[in-house]
């Protein structure tokens, strides 16, 4: 078994445009998707962010350089991220391939956790 | 991959339940004057709630920590409108009850929520409000259901229901009504009202006018659940309350038998017994029995019987018709309705063959109120088909097919009308 971080990326402006009760349903689709993943025990952990209010960190000139952002006017903005076991690539793109993220045009991105101590370093292409 | 079972239904039942529910005590908290800011409270909790699920997955105990969402979003309302002092100590008792109960099993929390929701949908039918209000009002309050499914359900458009929904919040702001059980006369004029609202919405569920599903399962349970609310609550309980549960239950008792195999219409006399929910059928019999604990005789407590006597019968030819056409007789005494004499005379044929149906369904089609109606035409065929009058029936067929508003219910016309022609099935 593997782990890999699931990042979904969101267009703020294409949830702008919904009514809230359109969003409700949406949303529901979103959490059908991870009652069923967390009934299979897929998700290991995961975590919705906060759409505005972070914060970006940078040394500039040998100073600690604090910006603000993402803001809700920004293209893309990091809505959540899951933590989700699968064998491997293949099998964990199969897993998220039905996540309604998809389904209404917005970005997926997956990355395998790198695991130490005795166990396969690296996930299966 | 393994895939669980859909969890949709099973989400859409606990947003609407839970949304009732915030709804109600927050509506407690407020005044029914601000019933505006409760629902756009309730709207951002359950958005927020469901955004942040569709990460961790939906928590074990989802009311309080809805109750939780609502209370903070209820408190940057009333920060914004300034009503903060007054009303923010009981939204504090409030939340810290809902974390309270949050450690505590389910039957050891207060029994406040089920009163909250009870005073609600009474409030919905206040007599102020126009019948069509009262229902609108009700299934969004108490049912979550959103202004687009009531429209579905009414078949109107959503901005009739939305400015429904206005005219009535105004009526209540207006009149300023208290959020509080209403007693002696006052109560039975809204419990009475109630009743109707629920029957109206078990009937759209039941027997879907439009489109082309044969019933809406979620408007047929959520009858059933505010039905067992009121039937269950000490300041409603009544004779008339079992009633009506017993006789949404013994007619929901038959859903499961009503679609044949290929999802297609299927008449009652087409019904297999064994098909019909056993459980439903059971609750509804207890029900029936409590119904008939008063002298009351209501035309719920006369419905229920007709419902009973069909889901009792062992089939279809051993049904008691002559009962119940002694039922319809009862019901047209007090409330003279052209469906009821329409089924009246069906009953009627069952009871003393085709030429006293027809007989008893001739003088009905002069009735405006039956003249859209394809049960009439229908009816009508299957007695000439009884008769071998096979021309007569397939053009009574044919009206009946030009009636009806439901897909399935025309497929299953136009099935039998093939029949009767000798014509291959379609």
């Amino acid at each position: 078994m593997a782990k890999f971080m699931v990042l979904l990326t969101d267009d703020p402006s294409y949830w702008a445009k919904m009514t809230p009760a359109q969003m409700q349903e949406v949303i529901k689709q979103y959490v059908a998707w991870s009652m069923q993943m967390h009934a299979t025990k897929r998700i290991k952990a995961g975590h919705k962010l906060v759409d505005e209010g972070g914060k970006r960190m940078q040394k500039v000139r040998g100073k600690v350089k604090v910006t603000d952002g993402p803001f809700a006017e920004s293209h893309e903005v990091i809505g959540g991220f899951y933590v989700v076991e699968a064998d491997g690539y293949d099998h964990c793109l199969e897993l998220l391939a039905g996540h309604p993220h998809l389904a209404h045009g917005q970005r997926i991105d997956v990355r395998a956790i790198e695991e130490m101590g005795g166990r396969r370093r690296r996930a299966k292409p | 991959m393994t895939a669980a079972a859909d969890p949709r239904p099973l989400l859409d039942q606990l947003v609407r339940e839970q949304s009732g529910q915030l709804v109600a005590t927050l509506t407690r908290l407020l005044g029914a004057a601000q019933l505006d800011l409760v629902h756009d409270c309730v709207q951002d909790a359950l958005l927020q709630a469901l955004r942040v699920w569709s990460f961790e997955g939906v928590p074990t105990r989802p009311a309080a920590w809805l109750a939780q969402v609502a209370k903070h979003r209820a408190l940057d309302h009333l920060r914004r409108a300034r009503m903060l002092a007054a009303k923010a100590p009981e939204l504090e008792r409030w939340a810290q009850r809902s974390a309270a109960a949050k450690r505590l099993e389910p039957a050891a929390a207060d029994g406040a929520p089920a009163d909250d929701v009870l005073h609600l949908m009474l409030l919905c039918c206040h007599p102020a409000l126009s019948e069509e209000s009262r229902v609108a009002l009700t299934l969004k309050c108490a049912g979550g259901l959103e202004v687009d499914a009531i429209a579905r359900a009414f078949l109107v458009d959503e901005r009739a229901i939305e400015q429904r929904l206005v005219r009535a919040k105004r009526t209540l702001r207006e009149v300023n009504v208290p959020f509080a059980l209403p007693t002696g006369d006052e109560l039975r004029l809204r419990l009475d009202a109630l009743l109707d609202v629920i029957y109206l919405l078990f009937n759209e569920g039941y027997s879907a006018t439009r489109g082309e599903e044969l019933s809406r399962a979620d408007l047929v349970r959520e009858a059933l659940r505010l039905g067992a609310l009121l039937a269950d609550h000490p300041a409603t309980t009544a004779p008339r309350v079992h009633a009506l549960q017993a006789l949404m239950l013994l007619q929901a008792a038959r859903l499961p038998a009503t679609p044949d195999d290929a999802g297609e219409l299927r008449m009652l006399a087409e019904q297999p017994r064994k098909e019909f929910d056993a459980t439903a059928r059971a609750r509804g019999f207890w029900h029936l029995a409590r119904a008939a604990t008063g002298d009351e005789l209501t035309r719920f407590h006369l419905e229920a019987g007709i419902a009973a006597l069909h889901a009792g019968a062992p089939t279809h030819a051993a049904t008691d018709w002559t009962r119940i056409v002694w039922h319809y007789d009862r019901l047209l005494e007090s409330n003279a309705s052209p469906i009821h004499e329409l089924h009246r005379a069906i009953a009627l044929g069952n009871a003393r063959g085709p030429a006293a149906a027809l007989a008893a369904l001739a003088p009905l089609s002069v009735e405006a109120r039956l003249a859209r109606h394809p049960t009439l035409p229908a009816a009508r065929a299957e007695f000439l088909a009884r008769l071998e009058r096979r021309e007569e029936a397939a053009a009574a067929l044919a009206e009946a097919i030009a009636l009806a508003t439901n897909g399935a219910q025309r497929r299953w016309l136009a099935q039998r009308r093939a029949a009767l022609l000798g014509a291959p099935r379609g």
